[in-house]
């Protein structure tokens, strides 16, 4: 069969456009379409097709050998799903692909996207010229099977190291992210073995996407029930809609906080201002969420001081509310509590949370709870000698506007107070020196 | 012994119904003779004597003479007084058997005690009164003939024999000391604590006290002796009922407990008084067993207690027999006396000593699978059952071996920010247990209140619990049956203490393996030099088609499956649109349709795997599964 030859500019025109583009070369050459030579003497020939597999494409390469006084114009990899002998152009179903990148080892065309699951059949070709008689011909290498297996992602639930009276936060993170894309992940959980993803769920609304679902994640389970025994394993489902899973793991809910306040000083000016409802109030609720959201040891000392601007607490519990009001609250007395537990005043505060460097806090636990409870992979614990953020409560509208993530979600109201108790309890699971 | 007056009086109704004056009375060592003693420590027996009817009463009075100064006991049917001129002490109130006939000793030295039956009633101190030689029997009309008295020691105290009345003690251990000081709750009951005007069978110097008024004497429904305790737990009560009797316990030593309980829908605990760990006790159904266990306390304690769940329905529980018996952590103690109630060996140690010796109860401790506590059973001899302490990774399965039926699991560690000591454990709360069933060939799950029966288990523990120190402490009475197996299936669990060497001659032995999560067959080479250290098992199959390895599913226990060695072991089952699969390893699994049409390649990873399928049979790693 002779061949007919598109003129040398246009192959060049079209190996331009092809060198990182994926499609087939612009041109039609259908006569182009198997092994055909017209040379009396031995033609190159092309190795086997070797394919490097990854998660979502494959990556393939051939040789050529013994050119001789041939010049090689063109060359690269026909495939098809429907062609078990791939050919020239589309319309014989086949893609081709063409590559400018041949050397000593060979020559390969990278990122070849796969449907999954799917069988493909694939070879190489060389577009060749003798320059001595200026005839071209095509050569062919052996068709070889490819296929780019479906690939589950795998998870890992990892040990359940923040676990309250009431709330827990479990991580978990993908040991391989398989190919088949995520449309769900999060932790299932029960009170009985074997959770399953169509039971009690808990979606982590956000993982590290950007590093092709190899993050972690992690969810903040609210409202369990005291002294019960939780089975929770990780799962992910994917695009696809299999269901994979982490192993299981078990914790029981703890025995809670041992925080307890009184009045130690001026309840009277406080009875007088009026506000010794607001803190009573105030103070009873801290004692609630550290109680029921933390493991945390406190027995704090309520002052009432109208030369405290706002309110300040040491640590181990003296806590002093000031006459604003504003300060009069919940929030306010959680985030005392926390100094009093060591926020900005442990004595092992300051390295832990690497003052000296980034001011980021070094504690895993810390971290996880936080991008827990605030739905975001992509934040960090900080700190200066004295507060903590996000999840500090520095502010009031913090908890009552909400604090935004990454993405513009607002993790706010009792989802912040518990939080904040949660994030406390990590850093003493981290080693922060608390009382 | 010296006798003054080994005689039978016989009271006549005149002397009854004439004043009390010492005429009217018996004078049992008379002023002249001086056969009563004058020193200040003496001790009397009086035997037999009863009261004649309800509403009499009799008094003894010990006297420098007559109608001089001394002091006096009133014995009547509800109480029992000793008073002079100066202090009056009720020794014993609301009495339930005080028309019956009883043995009275008198205790003189820097006060006056009273035993009845061999148990102290109560005492007055004899500083507000002179010592006194002639004794009489004041309105000895109201006693029945036939009492008679001895002087049982002239200068020195005598304490009567506290068990002489007893006559069901054989199960008990006679070789060591009981600390408990009433064992068989004969010594009436005190009035400390909140609530206890009304109980019956009061004694003064009575050691068992506690909270609540349903608690009685009982003298009909007893173990042994007498009479023993009673208590009766009602929902909702608002002051819960408890028992306790005075033990003096220090802190960090181990005692071993015992004791006869007989319960009918109560449920509660035996314990150290404000200690976490206690034996539990279930409802015995109207049965009286005996419970034990080993306790200890984190700081010095004063009281065992007997008290219900609080959760607590209706019920009645009743207790005899009371042992409490001080144990040690080391075994230096057993080294001299080669007999001892507990010893304790430190991860690491094999206990080796030279002479025969004997332990009831042994500990032992375990650091880890190289580093572990044993004996030499050629030379120690336990005569009880083991306790067994080691730590667990969280949520990860392990194998162990109960040699026994466990009576408690306890933790002591620093976990959740919280300082635990011997703080107890429960299935389904704490942990998770799995029992090999030889007939199926399954590890079942336990259900949370299940007997934790002698056997060979998969327990898997709460992350909390994560490298904390667990103990096992195990029942005697309930021992492993060496039947324990099946046409398919044997278990060979390392009960002894000590490693034990598996000589069978067979292939089919399968040996945990943690870190893979199944049980390996660990094949013909070697098999007769493995070695299983103690508390763990090995599973060995008697089928020809012998599986290759048992792994867990995580769901239905472990299964019992057949691959071959080496290869892929799947775990198939249908659910819902689809099927699971578990696997030990990752791969292509085909997935066939009953015409044998390969319908699917499935990309599996170790684990556990699911895979959406329309409805239909379908036959996976050799199973036949139907999708609905």
């Amino acid at each position: 069969m002779i061949s007919k030859l598109l003129p040398l500019t246009v192959i060049c025109s079209g190996l331009l456009f092809c060198t990182t583009a994926c499609s087939s070369d612009n041109f039609d050459d259908s006569e182009i379409q198997k092994p055909t030579s017209r040379a009396t003497t031995a033609l190159p020939t092309l190795g086997d097709i070797t394919i490097e597999y990854s998660s979502t494409s494959v990556t393939v390469g051939s040789t050529l050998t013994g050119l001789g006084d041939y010049k090689l114009s063109l060359y690269g990899f026909s495939y098809s799903k429907t062609n078990p002998v791939p050919g020239w152009n589309s319309a014989s179903g086949s893609i081709r692909r063409s590559v400018r990148n041949i050397n000593d080892e060979g020559f390969f065309s990278t990122n070849i996207s796969l449907v999954t699951d799917q069988q493909y059949w694939i070879r190489a070709y060389a577009v060749i010229q003798n320059q001595t008689t200026q005839e071209k011909d095509t050569i062919w290498s052996e068709v070889t099977e490819m296929q780019l297996k479906k690939q589950l992602p795998t998870l890992e639930t990892l040990p359940v190291t923040n676990r309250a009276r009431l709330g827990a936060c479990v991580f978990a993170k993908f040991t391989s992210p398989g190919n088949q894309g995520l449309s769900k992940w999060g932790v299932c959980y029960s009170t009985t073995s074997n959770p399953t993803a169509k039971g009690l769920v808990e979606t982590a609304r956000d993982t590290c996407k950007i590093k092709g679902y190899e993050g972690e994640f992690g969810i903040f389970m609210q409202e369990l029930q005291p002294k019960t025994l939780y089975h929770v394993r990780a799962f992910a489902i994917t695009e696809s809609n299999d269901t994979v899973y982490g192993q299981e793991r078990i914790f029981r809910t703890s025995l809670g906080g041992q925080y307890s306040w009184h009045w130690a000083r001026n309840y009277e000016g406080a009875v007088n201002a009026g506000a010794a409802n607001r803190i009573t109030e105030a103070m009873d609720s801290a004692a609630y969420y550290y109680n029921n959201y933390s493991n945390l040891h406190l027995s704090a000392s309520v002052e009432y001081n109208e030369g405290v601007p706002t309110a300040d607490c040491s640590y181990g519990g003296w806590i002093r509310f000031g006459k604003g009001e504003r300060y009069q609250w919940v929030g306010t007395a959680q985030h005392e509590t926390a100094h009093g537990l060591g926020v900005g005043t442990a004595w092992n505060w300051q390295t832990l949370l690497n003052y000296s460097g980034d001011r980021i806090w070094t504690g895993k636990c810390g971290q996880r709870t936080l991008r827990a409870v605030m739905h975001d992979q992509t934040l960090n614990l900080k700190g200066d000698t004295q507060h903590m953020w996000p999840g500090g409560i520095n502010q009031r509208e913090e908890v009552t506007n909400g604090t935004s993530n990454s993405y513009g979600e607002s993790i706010k109201n009792e989802r912040m107070l518990r939080a904040n108790a949660m994030i406390c309890n990590a850093l003493q699971v981290d080693g922060l020196a608390c009382p | 012994m010296k006798t003054i007056i080994l005689t039978t009086i016989i009271a006549t109704a005149a002397m009854a119904a004439a004043a009390q004056t010492e005429a009217d009375s018996v004078v049992l060592a008379g002023s002249e003779s001086t056969l009563l003693p004058t020193k200040s420590i003496y001790t009397l027996t009086l035997r037999d004597v009863q009261l004649k009817g309800a509403g009499q009463t009799a008094t003894i009075k010990i006297r420098t003479g007559a109608n001089a100064n001394g002091v006096n006991i009133n014995l009547a049917e509800k109480d029992i007084t000793i008073y002079n001129a100066i202090d009056t002490v009720q020794v014993a109130a609301m009495l339930i058997d005080g028309l019956k006939k009883h043995d009275y000793t008198i205790i003189k030295s820097s006060r006056i005690s009273i035993y009845r039956d061999g148990v102290e009633m109560g005492s007055l101190a004899t500083s507000n009164f002179k010592d006194g030689n002639r004794i009489v029997i004041d309105n000895a009309s109201a006693l029945a003939a036939g009492y008679s008295l001895e002087l049982t020691s002239d200068g020195s105290r005598v304490v009567p024999n506290i068990a002489a009345n007893e006559n069901n003690l054989s199960n008990m251990l006679s070789d060591f000391e009981n600390l408990a000081a009433d064992p068989y709750f004969n010594s009436g009951l005190a009035r400390t604590g909140i609530n206890t005007e009304g109980r019956n069978q009061y004694f003064q110097s009575s050691v068992n006290a506690g909270d609540g008024s349903n608690i009685w004497i009982e003298t009909e429904d007893v173990y042994s002796g007498p009479s023993c305790v009673g208590m009766r737990s009602i929902s909702g009560e608002e002051t819960k009922t408890t028992l306790e009797q005075e033990v003096t316990f220090k802190a960090g030593t181990p005692y071993v407990v015992r004791a006869m309980i007989k319960s009918n829908g109560w449920v509660g605990s035996l314990g150290i008084k404000n200690q976490e760990n206690a034996i539990h006790i279930k409802d015995t159904n109207g049965k009286w067993i005996q419970v034990e266990g080993v306790l200890s306390s984190s700081t010095a304690a004063t009281a065992i207690q007997l008290y219900a769940d609080a959760d607590n329905a209706d019920g009645t529980v009743y207790i005899d027999n009371l042992e409490i018996y001080e144990g040690a952590n080391n075994t230096s103690k057993v080294n001299s006396e080669h007999k001892a109630v507990m010893a304790g060996i430190a991860a690491g140690n094999v206990w080796n000593p030279t002479t025969a010796t004997e332990v009831y109860r042994l500990k032992l401790t375990e650091k880890n699978a190289e580093t572990y506590a044993q004996i030499n059973p050629e030379v120690v001899k336990v005569t009880g059952a083991p306790i067994f302490t080691r730590s667990f990774t969280g949520s990860k399965m392990e194998a162990i071996f109960f040699p026994y039926g466990v009576s408690n699991i306890t933790v002591s560690g620093t976990f959740d920010y919280r300082n635990f000591y011997e703080y107890p454990l429960f299935n389904g709360l704490d942990f998770v247990l799995q029992r090999f069933d030889t007939q199926s060939g399954r590890f079942q799950y336990l259900e949370d209140d299940a007997e934790l029966a002698p056997g060979a288990y998969i327990i898997q523990f709460a992350d909390n619990y994560d490298g904390q120190d667990v103990t096992f402490d195990f029942n005697p009475t309930q021992k492993f049956d060496d039947s324990y197996g099946s046409n398919k299936f044997s278990i060979i669990g390392n009960g002894t203490c000590a490693d034990q060497r598996v000589d069978v001659d067979s292939w089919n032995e399968y040996y945990y393996n943690a870190d893979k999560q199944c049980f390996d067959n660990i094949g013909s080479e070697g098999s007769n030099a493995l070695k299983t250290r103690p508390f763990l098992y090995s599973i060995t199959s008697l089928a020809t088609d012998a599986p290759s390895v048992i792994a867990p599913d995580g769901v239905n226990g472990i299964q019992r499956l057949a691959a071959a060695k080496g290869g892929n072991a799947f775990v198939v089952r249908p659910m819902e649109k689809g099927a699971e699969i578990i696997s030990r390893t990752r791969g292509n699994l085909p997935i066939y349709n009953l015409t044998g049409m390969r319908v699917k390649d499935l990309q599996i990873e170790n684990g556990i795997n699911q895979v959406n399928l329309p409805s239909g049979f379908y036959i996976i790693a050799g199973k036949k599964i139907v999708v609905r």
